[in-house]
């Protein structure tokens, strides 16, 4: 009998682990994502692919943010003006990868510059910590479906894509902060990676061979470094 | 003007010198490793004869964007927000605390939070370089520059990339 991670996607299988599921320790986590066996769904013979993760909760009002980020501007450009100084970041050092990529060195150098003028005028609001994220995090969670189904609705595979990419390594750094929050002693000997496509994080000594999520090569998985 | 230039991947180019062979110009022998872009007249031959496939061709043209829906959009840039606010929080956290544990984890929250923010606000019709968008996300910045916003790479970008529209 094998069990996939309703989180991450990762198969328990009892034949090559020599342990029935069932007998696993109440306390035991799924290696790569984190999730405790209750995540775990038993698998039907041989079903190929993998379920997206069941959405966290039944679709919220529209519109809602937890944290109202104070705008940048008044540009003219319509499409620019509701966006946040962070998102204008994240669109700028997202544009300097997209350059990157193409080898244009230069108008990558370009848009880094803009991305950290953007990123210096981010203003954070009051926070609790940890906690602050978790609640953010699992209101993000609640957004997914109804952002999902309104990119199925208008055929949009590209917006669906992300989507569901930024759910799972949402899911999945939910599951890292709650252990973090139990027991912070559980970062300790061991390594922090981030996958460079996704944003997966994974806590452990090597990373998967392959990003659970978005499926790209294990070096392009990063190890995190401590200090300034 | 070529239409497509080559460019070498240095992480599974293993020197096989086909490519040296094959170039008319001479562009694929340089010091850097890396193909001399400006010398490069974008057959391809060396692309074609790479025994490890370690060149492909980088279009310099690229076609128009599929349009995005304004329902998409609201929604995507709603989570591509509070990613952002997150992405602040947790640069505070990192910045601040004394746990070093603690410290590396939030600063994997605040690239997975950029990870995640970058990937979903370019799905909101942002998602080339050279589109019209992006060119006319420059113009306005410059329009309109708020305090101490860089102009001069604004304006050098404006003048250097190959908009499509």
């Amino acid at each position: 009998m094998k069990y996939r991670c309703g989180v991450c996607g990762y198969i328990y299988d009892e034949e090559k682990e020599g342990v029935k599921f069932a007998d696993l320790p109440d306390d035991w986590q799924c290696p790569v994502c984190g999730e405790g066996k209750e995540g775990f769904e038993p698998m039907e013979e041989e079903d190929e692919p993998a379920p997206s993760p069941a959405p966290a909760a039944a679709p919220a009002a529209a519109g809602t943010t937890t944290v109202s980020a104070p705008e940048i501007s008044g540009f003219e450009n319509e499409d620019l003006r509701e966006l946040t100084a962070g998102q204008l970041s994240a669109l700028c050092s997202n544009l300097k990868r997209g350059c990157g990529v193409q080898q244009l060195t230069r108008e990558a150098e370009l848009f880094g510059q803009i991305a950290d003028y953007f990123e210096s005028k981010t203003v954070t609001e009051d926070h609790d910590g940890v906690a602050t994220l978790l609640s953010m995090i699992n209101s993000d969670l609640m957004e997914y479906g109804d952002a999902k189904a309104t990119c199925a609705l208008m055929s949009d595979r590209g917006a669906l894509r992300v989507l569901t990419w930024s759910e799972k390594a949402t899911l999945i750094m939910r599951t890292v902060l709650e252990r973090y929050q139990k027991d912070p002693s559980f970062l300790e000997h061991t390594g922090v990676y981030v996958c460079d496509i996704c944003g997966f994080i994974y806590i452990g000594d090597d990373p998967p061979e392959v990003c659970p999520v978005c499926k790209v090569p294990g070096h392009m998985i990063l190890r995190i470094q401590g200090g300034a | 003007m070529p239409r497509m230039i080559a460019s070498r991947n240095l992480r599974i180019c293993t020197k096989d010198c086909m490519c040296l062979y094959v170039c008319p110009t001479g562009a694929t022998d340089t010091e850097t490793g890396q193909i001399d872009f400006a010398r490069c007249v974008g057959c391809g031959d060396c692309a074609r004869s790479c025994p490890n496939s370690a060149i492909s061709m980088i279009p310099l043209d690229y076609p128009h964007q599929q349009p995005k829906d304004d329902k998409v959009k609201e929604k995507v840039r709603a989570i591509a927000r509070s990613k952002a606010a997150q992405e602040g929080i947790a640069r505070q956290i990192a910045g601040t605390t004394d746990d070093p544990n603690l410290q590396v984890l939030m600063k994997a929250v605040r690239r997975s939070e950029r990870l995640m923010g970058e990937d979903l606000i370019r799905e909101t019709g942002y998602l080339l370089p050279q589109s019209g968008e992006v060119r006319r996300m420059l113009e306005s910045f410059i329009a309109n520059p708020p305090k101490g916003f860089p102009v001069e790479a604004a304006k050098e970008l404006l003048s250097r990339m190959r908009f499509n529209s």
